[in-house]
């Protein structure tokens, strides 16, 4: 390799690495949504999207960096919260069928309302973030938002896993996981439990939502969408219920997208990611980690 | 200390209890028993909470435990040790040990009371920080015991702690069944193997088909024919 196809190297591998963080918070949330309901919630991603443009909607509003971004998280916690309990929970015996069909109502019914408020045509993010690239030699372009990106994963990934290992909650988070009647006759409240699941799953999504429209500064309701199957496709390939499969996970996607747009072609991207799936999925059945041996 | 009256429990379009009555005093060891599919395990979750009810009530310490929530009703002091063990197979021993103690707030009796648990069942302890899923049966069974104790219940529901048990195993299981109701913990144990049940129990109820058919002690059951030819397997 020569330095210019070298350096071509290390800049799609960062650009990989800080869209797979994104991909991860989105998964992260969506595979603790899946282990604690076993259920497919395809209105992750609008989540995701809701709180981006929320967050450009307080912008827009001469908000603060900081308050928009707070505003954003309360947003999307009260709305996974309230799709939970109105949508979700009321099905909570019934077949694994209807809540997965429910989610996909719910992902038409928040994806028509930021239509109908924002318009259905894409629009600008306003650039708040001092996004200078900085130069390294070699003509490697390193963004400060894609150190955020990256630095803001890494801190809730940290967090989160010290969350599920060693506090009460998170423990008890694992225990309904696995068998939610035996943690009622624990005296955990396993309502309560998922809906802290679901808030904490829509916070890491508001936060995904915030970095990737700072990354790409263009907002469009299909985002949602696809931020559902990146999450859908990274929980998979990481391993079913493991917080650090749905990190690497993602993390991979990203790298794989990033390396299909550059070297092969962006339109088979999508393709692409999912042939490495496939391949993957054929060698380790139960993803990278060894998640749940169960059906998706 | 625990009423029921007249309980009817519907799952799905099953009617599973028909009208079940049956009371325990503070201290005693009632026994439930009754074939597969009587209605036993229904029973247990219908008093924990977990399966809901339309006619009948259920009365602890006098009061109506009716639409309280099953986390609400370890509160009040029932502890239920569910069929098949249950153990959360992927946390720790300890851990399991602590979702037992969910609902304490005091960390300082919770500790004297885990290595309590370890004291009286080293295993458990050398085990502390192995999945729980890996133990054997009976240790699983001894876990899920434990871990049900450490809600500090005044009643324990116990279902069919003998189930898939090598007989050595259920022999001490029971044993360790009458040491805590020794120690003040009011039990509802609910049984098919009959012959180690009535041992221990102070009376039994015998449950057919969502309906209690037979009542009485240990020594009533042992001389009533139809329990010795059905659950004592005695000839006559
Ligand atoms: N979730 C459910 N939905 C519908 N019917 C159920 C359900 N659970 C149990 N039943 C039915 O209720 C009846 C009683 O079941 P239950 O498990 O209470 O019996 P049991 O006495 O505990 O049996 P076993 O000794 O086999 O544990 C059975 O006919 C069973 O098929
Ligand atoms: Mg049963």
């Amino acid at each position: 390799m020569d330095n210019t196809s070298l350096s071509h190297f290390v800049q799609v591998t960062i650009n990989g690495l800080s869209m797979g963080c994104v991909y991860a918070l989105v998964a992260v949330g969506y595979g603790m949504v899946y282990g604690i309901l076993n259920m497919i919630n395809f209105a992750h991603g609008e989540i995701y999207m809701f709180g981006a443009y929320i967050a450009y909607s307080a912008l827009v509003c001469k908000m603060g960096l900081f308050s928009s971004i707070l505003l954003s998280l309360f947003f999307c916690g009260v709305l996974g919260v309230t799709v939970e309990r109105l949508a979700y929970k009321p099905l909570r015996e019934a077949s694994r069928i209807a809540p997965a069909l429910t989610a996909m109502a719910v992902a038409l019914l928040i994806r028509s309302a930021v239509m109908i408020i924002w318009g259905s045509s894409p629009i600008m993010f306003p650039q708040v973030i001092n996004n200078k690239p900085i130069i390294l030699n070699n003509n490697i372009r390193f963004y400060p938002l894609q150190f955020s990106i990256i630095f803001v994963t890494i801190v809730i990934w940290v967090f989160s896993l010290w969350l599920f290992k060693y506090t009460k909650i998170g423990k008890a988070i694992r225990a309904v996981s696995q068998d939610r009647n035996t943690a009622w006759l624990m005296g955990i409240d396993a309502d309560k439990i998922v809906s802290i699941v679901y808030l904490y799953g829509s916070i890491l999504a508001a936060i995904a939502g915030f970095l990737i429209a700072n990354y790409y500064i263009l907002l469009f309701p299909l985002m949602g969408f696809l931020g559902t199957i990146r999450a859908w496709t990274a929980a998979v390939l990481g391993g079913i219920g493991k917080l650090s499969g749905a990190v690497i996970g993602g993390l991979l996607i990203g790298l794989v997208e990033s390396f299909a747009m550059t070297y092969i072609s962006t339109a088979y991207k999508d393709v692409i990611i999912f042939i490495v799936l496939i391949i993957i999925l054929l060698v380790m059945p139960r993803g990278l980690l060894k998640g749940r041996g169960q059906k998706v | 200390m625990l009423k029921v009256e007249n309980l009817v429990v519907e799952r799905g379009d099953a009617l599973v209890l028909n009208g079940i009555s049956l009371s325990i005093k503070e201290g005693e060891i009632v026994g439930v028993l009754g074939p597969n599919g009587a209605g036993k395990t229904t029973f247990l979750l219908t008093i924990s909470g977990l399966v809901k009810y339309k006619k009948g009530s259920i009365f602890f310490e006098d009061k109506n435990i009716k639409d309280l929530s099953p986390a609400s009703i370890v509160k009040l002091g029932i502890a239920h040790c569910p069929e098949g063990r249950n153990v959360f197979a992927d946390l720790t021993v300890k851990e399991n040990l602590e979702m037992g103690a969910y609902i304490r707030k005091s960390d300082v009796t919770l500790k004297r009371d885990m290595d309590n648990v370890f004291d009286r069942f080293p295993i458990l302890g050398k085990r502390q920080n192995q999945l729980a899923g890996t133990l054997s049966g009976g240790e699983q069974q001894m876990l899920a015991i434990s871990r049900a104790l450490l809600s500090e219940p005044k009643l324990l529901l116990l279902d069919e702690p003998s189930l898939g048990l090598a007989p050595i195993i259920i022999e001490e299981v029971f044993s360790i069944i009458k040491e805590i109701n020794n120690r003040g913990v009011t039990i509802l144990l609910i049984e098919q193997n009959a012959r180690v049940a009535l041992d221990i129990v102070n009376k039994s109820y015998v449950l057919e088909t969502g309906k209690i058919v037979i009542q009485g002690t240990s020594s009533d059951l042992k001389a009533d024919k139809k329990i010795q030819k059905v659950y004592l397997g005695i000839k006559i």
